[in-house]
């Protein structure tokens, strides 16, 4: 499926008249994706990483993964919203851009994983779960959303 | 879903993601190699 009509709407949308034009909003809306961000990847790492036994390890894993899974959804939404606004800048560049899309899927793959698989998984107690497997999923998980953040900046530097 | 269930598609899946990851960076790495050695020799 060709997503040009997508890219070029949004290239002469509002919010890119906007977004081209005010350099300042462009650059609070970049703090709160960058925020977010940094937000998504800690909760990312505090959950994967207190699932593989690596740390907190005195917090039962039902708490902190119940925890972090709340503000991973909040980050995920101020990053999605902030990275529309962003996207329509450079929406042309980036359709154009293979590691875009990169970033996209590894997004995708990401959200998909987290709510179908790993939310679901660990709503039970986690001492009914195999380790290992508690243990495999910490580290697919980590390794998915190191693949997104790898594949944004390689959007830099291409 | 079974839970049960849900486990093994988890293992399935995460096993394939992480071949998969490993994969594309052994690819990568090969890449790098093929450029450097056609760069300096």
């Amino acid at each position: 499926m060709d997503l040009l009509f997508f890219f070029e709407w949004l290239d002469t949308s509002a919010l890119a008249d906007i977004s081209k034009a005010y350099g300042g909003v462009f650059a609070v809306v970049e703090t709160f994706h960058t925020s977010a961000m940094v937000l998504l990847g800690g909760m990312i790492l505090t959950g994967d990483l207190r699932l593989m036994n690596v740390l907190m390890r005195d917090i039962p894993s039902e708490v902190v993964i119940r925890n972090t899974e709340k503000w991973f959804g909040f980050a995920l939404v101020v990053m999605i919203l902030s990275g529309i606004f962003m996207m329509s800048a450079v929406a042309m560049k980036l359709y154009y851009n293979v590691f875009f899309f990169s970033k996209m899927v590894g997004l995708a793959t990401g959200v998909f994983f987290f709510y179908v698989i790993r939310k679901p998984l660990l709503n039970q107690e986690h001492a009914l779960i195999n380790p290992w497997t508690l243990k495999l999923i910490g580290g697919t998980s980590i390794l998915i959303w190191l693949s997104v953040a790898a594949s944004g900046r390689w959007i830099g530097f291409s | 879903m079974n839970k049960k269930k849900l486990e093994k598609i988890a293992i399935g899946l995460s096993c394939a993601i992480v071949v998969g990851w490993g994969i594309f960076w052994v690819l990568q790495i090969i890449d790098v190699r093929e450029m450097l050695e056609l760069a300096y020799g």
